[in-house]
């Protein structure tokens, strides 16, 4: 196989930096992690949750990536392939941490490597201190699933991938992704229910 | 459509996910349903609670020294074992052209066969570090420039592993009926010891410092950082290669090690340099992490608020603010209270110890 059987939504200038990066150019290589590495580094984000090394992770994905090149085949395209090496690390690294530490924060309130997306509406002082309470009680709720349903939620809720894209990044059927984004919601509901019954 | 069904159909569509059976069956039925409007309406106000949690994005200037970390990582990526890397080191001490055992034999045996008078072999020693002094080179097998014991020299050749080269042969100028035979004989050699052995460790220090390959580098410096103690002659080799090295990933791995060990003046004016002078901002950072390990001390802090203020990189401004903060913590610690906090200029704490 070769690059007359890339994906047709690879542009032009991708697949050129592949086939460079490939041959071993490092230029092109750091052109493509700059074109993608703002999306693997939240999704590794997501599927650790707060708390977690991040960029470790966001390392491991690209150091992995660049040995593997030269075996990239062009059959899938690059950001799946990208996608589903980091989900697996971060998936990897997380089961790995969970087994060695008890989370005493599933908090960090100085989270210096991300920002929140602006213009959120509970960002307003008063509603804060609320807003943060009812993330902890997501964030604790979240930790308690099972890492692929837990993962099946943030790859939708945070990264709005589709329930087929996510189904082929964690090589489940569709059907199952759905069911666990489902039972993951409903976690959530049960939850909250005290604050949205209170809300009444 | 049933009502059973509704919870599920309810968060596919609120995820924008198609429905089975369309979304005009599911709105009819909704319509329709008294029992599923109060669901949906419940379901809403669970969807407004869950949207909470919105995605975080990695701040510009974090990502950004982020890939400098990985593009350091990736330039030293290619690791050798350390056989092979103080073989490489030899192998750049010896010239370019080679030919081969036969002639070395060939040569020998016109050696002992013409009894030349002395042999001499003219290589200039490699110079060390600029701090090495007195260094035993011949535990290092830097035998070049010598004059060679004539029946050692021979001994040596027949042995496997000399490689002999630029064979010249002419009448001696020195003495009559004599004939002078020249050549070049260059050996590999191995030597295995921990990385704190004095020959390893002038080895090292001289791939560090000379070693065109950054690779070798990389792992002369991994090899000294783990000795159990970092001794002083290790400490300023890794303070030459953290100063001087061109390879952002040598000098990254060369302030690791000289973080949480004992540091000398040389090798703390090395890091302090690295905060301020670094051009890789993952160094700087390093170098940040590095200062705050030593605890207080008011001249670090005054670099930490240089960099705070005037880093080019808006990531290792917060992290050196971020430092301050930690350091001024520790001093109220030391101090029992914030009176006692020594001031640093330009540099105010708020009620809750934070740092403007």
């Amino acid at each position: 196989m070769g690059p007359a059987n890339e994906s047709k939504s690879m542009d032009n200038e991708e697949i050129q930096l592949i086939t460079r990066a490939r041959s071993g150019d490092d230029a092109a290589f750091a052109r493509l992690v700059e074109r993608h590495d703002a999306r693997v580094m939240s999704l590794v984000r997501s599927v650790l949750g707060p708390g977690f090394d991040a960029e470790e992770v966001y390392q491991e994905v690209f150091l992995k990536v660049h040995r593997s090149l030269p075996e990239f085949r062009f059959e899938s395209e690059f950001t799946t392939w990208l996608h589903r090496v980091a989900v697996n690390a971060a998936l990897s690294r997380k089961r790995s941490l969970d087994r060695r530490r008890a989370k005493e924060r599933v908090m960090d309130g100085d989270d210096d490597f991300f920002q929140s997306v602006p213009c959120n509406p509970w960002d307003d002082p008063e509603n804060r201190q609320l807003r943060r309470e009812i993330l902890e009680q997501i964030e604790r709720a979240l930790e308690t699933l099972p890492a692929r349903q837990r993962t099946v939620f943030v790859m939708k809720h945070d990264q709005g991938l589709k329930l087929k894209e996510i189904a082929r990044l964690l090589g489940i059927g569709e059907g199952t992704a759905k069911a666990y984004l489902f039972r993951a919601v409903e976690t959530l509901r049960r939850v909250l229910e005290p604050y949205y019954q209170a809300g009444e | 459509m049933k009502c059973e069904a509704f919870d599920e159909l309810f968060w596919l569509r609120a995820y924008g996910e198609a429905l089975p059976g369309g979304e005009d069956g599911f709105l009819r039925h909704v319509e329709s349903c008294p029992r599923c409007q109060a669901r949906q309406e419940e379901l809403e106000r669970v969807r407004a609670l869950v949207n909470v949690r919105v995605p975080c994005e990695p701040r510009p200037e974090a990502l950004e020294t982020a890939r400098a970390r990985l593009l350091a990582r990736l330039q030293t990526g290619r690791r050798r074992s350390p056989a092979s890397i103080l073989s490489d080191l030899w192998d750049r001490l010896r010239p370019r052209r080679t030919w081969g055992w036969e002639l070395g034999f060939a040569a020998a045996a016109l050696a002992i066969g013409l009894f030349v008078g002395r042999l001499t072999l003219r290589q200039p020693l490699p110079e060390i570090m600029p701090w090495e002094t007195g260094v035993d080179m011949t535990t290092a097998a830097y035998v070049d420039q010598k004059e060679v014991n004539r029946k050692y020299l021979i001994g040596d050749l027949l042995k496997s592993g000399t490689e002999v080269s630029d064979v010249k042969v002419k009448p001696s100028s020195k003495k009559e009926g004599h004939v002078e035979v020249s050549f070049r004989a260059v050996k590999n050699y191995v030597i295995e010891g921990q990385p704190d052995d004095k020959v390893i460790l002038d080895l090292l220090g001289w791939a560090v410092k000379n070693e065109e390959n950054s690779g070798v580098r990389l792992q002369s410096v991994e090899e000294l950082a783990r000795a159990s103690e970092l001794s002083p002659k290790a400490r300023q080799v890794l303070a030459y290669a953290l100063v001087n090295d061109q390879n952002d990933g040598v000098r990254l791995k060369a302030i690791e090690a000289l973080q949480g060990t004992q540091r000398d003046e040389l090798a703390e004016q090395a890091i302090l340099n690295a905060l301020l002078k670094d051009p890789n901002p993952a160094v700087r950072i390093a170098a940040i992490d590095a200062l705050l390990q030593k605890g207080p001390a008011q001249d670090t802090d005054r670099i930490l608020l240089q960099a705070a203020e005037s880093d080019s990189n808006a990531y290792v401004r917060m992290q050196a603010r971020k430092a301050i903060r930690l350091s001024t913590a520790d001093y109220r610690m030391l101090e029992g209270s914030q009176e006692n906090t020594p001031s640093i200029p330009g540099f105010k704490l708020d009620e809750a110890g934070k740092g403007k």
